[in-house]
């Protein structure tokens, strides 16, 4: 596909977003808005995990601190979802750097190991901190009685506001609050995409990209391994947390169980399926991953999990850079029968798809 | 703070130490034969715990449900290899692939063992009884004892089986260079092949007492016990069995001791002792107490 042909997919896809929440029933909007906070976070571990090599099983951790913050500091402290959203996202920034830098000493599968580890903790630390965040029973948009600043609550009349209230669209626009909700999700989720794109497109992206693929060499060429390296970890946990930001907003309660290791392993899915070193793979993978838990009856969705690792170690043995390194290697093949033989192996080298098994270097 | 509490402390974190100790010898198994960690190696043993459930339900006795089960995992564990993971390549080709495979089989066999027996835990006695013995005013279980003992003749017989046998020589040959191995006549996928039916059978050892010690078996209760035999064999060293043991009962004992002496942490924070420790060892000591340092090449 050239350029204009992206673009013009791009705005296609994005007008048709835009109308789908006119049209359709509450559910169904919903459900796009939760695609959206997973793609946002899956693109953040497809960042450090597909574009860096580093593995992270620990990203669900960065999420749920997004979005227990946003759920902490709106309901406990009357501040407002955007302002607590960036709080989330500056605090997870800082958290990702503080693990990021053991990572520079941890790598391949330890990494992956002491994430796995990070995953675990998290729920275990929500519980054990109980009075602030809930404990085990988890924090919904109502306050407690006797947390958090009560006084400042009263004061500003939020206490009496919450309890009826949540991320609610305001009256100018004229929408419903799933419709509001949605339409500022697809505006996070287009800045986060952009955002990484032109990052990946970039100097500092060439930079992760020759850093996953040879670490010494890409020291040697100059550039900054561990700068590179701690940064891409934070901003990282930083999408992770603008996932969790969407998290609070969307479903109005957080709990520790929705933020165990198998949201990590969701998230993994949702990036490594769709293409773990592509822009639009978190996309497409957690379009997949909803859309299949959704057609899964409720008592059934032991299958869809089954199913799930099934195409993780489907996709990893035939087609490792995902739907969109498939799309890629077919693009390749047509356009090489078209050209009859010529070689276009330049234009779609390998040096955007995750290492492929077995070929050694 | 008595003596009898803290002998009693001693022995749970023993107990506890124990199986992590097992599991992790299973991971340092695999790891010597393929370099490899394999993240599903905990459901894998809670997939084989449930068939020796299945088998004692269905009437046999303990001890031969116990040793099928054992058997099939062995099976069950060289067949993964030869399906899978020999498609991966080598130990250092690809890390992402390998943990991203047995991620997926951690998923597979989590929920596929769900689909087959349910999610709801299901009873299980306790293998040595419930007999206690009187200890410095503490009651010790026998239970604590036989795993303990067990542990022992694992230790002893892996490190026969590495050190004294021609299979244990051809497992670190094939480790430490699969194309000479391979000119050497050894037959390297095979020798994989036992090596991860090996690590298999130990796990679903450390699935059975896990099983026995919670006093049922659920889908769910290996994920912790997994984090700790990783600890276990990160903090005596991934290819060092006998570190792998000590480190396992040194996790069991300052988890055990600290949840236990220190209320900061208290029961809620039960893994962070054996994290922290983990992180530790991996900074300053990456290759572990026991384990050999290897020098990288890029």
């Amino acid at each position: 596909m050239n350029t204009r042909v992206r673009w013009a997919l791009f705005v296609a896809v994005l007008v048709v977003a835009a109308v789908i929440p006119q049209i359709a029933a509450t559910g169904t909007v919903n459900r796009m808005s939760e695609i959206l906070w997973v793609a946002v976070a899956a693109l953040g571990l497809s960042l450090l995990t597909g574009f860096n090599g580093q593995i992270s099983l620990g990203h669900g951790a960065f999420l749920g601190l997004g979005a227990y913050t946003t759920m902490i500091l709106t309901v406990d402290y009357g501040v407002p979802f955007a302002a607590a959203g960036l709080v989330a996202v500056a605090l997870a920034f800082v958290v990702g750097v503080a693990v990021g830098l053991p990572a520079l000493r941890i790598t391949g599968v330890y990494l992956a190991l002491v994430t796995l580890g990070l995953a675990t903790l998290f729920p275990q630390i929500v519980v054990r901190f109980g009075t602030i965040t809930g404990g085990s029973v988890g924090r919904q948009l109502l306050p407690r009685p006797g947390y958090g600043d009560s006084e400042l609550l009263d004061r500003i009349g939020q206490r009496k506001f919450l309890g009826q209230a949540g991320f609610r669209a305001p009256a100018w626009t004229g929408l419903a609050d799933d419709q509001w909700r949605f339409y500022v999700f697809l505006v996070i989720a287009v800045v986060a995409f952009l955002l990484v794109r032109n990052l990946t497109r970039s100097r500092v992206g060439r930079g992760l990209v020759a850093i996953r693929d040879n670490e010494t060499a890409a020291e040697v060429a100059g550039v900054r391994v561990d700068r590179y390296k701690v940064v891409t970890f934070g901003l990282s946990a930083s999408l992770a947390a603008v996932g969790g930001w969407m998290f609070a907003v969307l479903n109005n309660q957080v709990s520790p169980t929705s933020f165990t290791i198998a949201l990590s392993i969701t998230l993994l899915v949702a990036a490594v399926l769709g293409g773990a070193a592509s822009i639009v793979g978190p996309l497409l993978g957690a379009a997949i991953v909803v859309s299949i838990r959704e057609a899964v009856p409720a008592d059934s969705q032991r299958f869809s999990q089954v199913a799930f690792g099934a195409v993780l170690i489907i996709v990893m043995l035939v087609a490792p850079g995902g739907v969109v390194g498939l799309y890629r290697t077919i693009e390749a093949r047509l356009r090489r029968r078209g050209a009859g033989g010529a070689s276009n192996d330049a234009a779609t080298s390998t040096s955007t798809r995750p290492d492929v098994p077995g070929v050694s270097r | 703070m008595t003596v009898a509490l803290f002998v009693q402390r001693v022995f749970d974190g023993l107990q506890a130490g124990a199986i992590y100790a097992i599991l992790a010898l299973a991971i340092v198994v695999i790891f010597r034969a393929s370099g490899l960690l394999n993240f599903a190696q905990g459901e894998l043993a809670m997939f084989t715990t449930f068939i020796a459930w299945a088998l004692l339900d269905s009437g046999l006795p303990w001890w031969a449900a116990t040793i099928l089960a054992t058997v099939i995992g062995f099976g069950l564990g060289a067949i993964l290899y030869r399906l899978l993971i020999v498609r991966l390549g080598g130990a250092a080709a690809n890390p992402l692939a390998i943990v991203i495979v047995t991620i997926g089989l951690f998923l597979m066999l989590n929920d596929g063992a769900g689909i087959i027996w349910g999610s709801n835990p299901a009873k299980v006695p306790r293998l040595f009884g419930d007999g206690r013995v009187e200890l410095l005013g503490a009651g010790i279980s026998v239970q604590v004892l036989g795993l303990l003992g067990v542990l022992a003749v694992l230790v002893i017989g892996f490190g026969l089986l590495f050190q004294r046998t021609k299979l244990g020589l051809a497992l670190r040959a094939v480790t430490s260079n699969p194309e000479s191995a391979a000119l050497a006549g050894i037959k390297v996928v095979t020798t994989l092949m036992i090596g991860w039916g090996l690590a298999a059978a130990i796990g679903s050892l450390a699935g059975t007492f896990t099983a026995s010690q919670n006093l049922s078996v659920d889908t769910n209760m290996m994920q912790i016990t997994l984090i700790y035999a990783f600890a276990a064999a990160t903090l005596g060293g991934f290819d060092s069995p006998l570190g792998a043991v000590i480190g396992g009962l040194v996790i069991g004992l300052v988890s055990e001791l600290v949840v236990g002496y220190v209320s900061i942490i208290g029961p809620d924070l039960r893994l962070l002792p054996g994290f922290v420790l983990v992180l530790a060892v991996l900074l300053v000591r990456p290759q572990g107490l026991f384990g050999s340092a290897k020098v990288a090449r890029a």
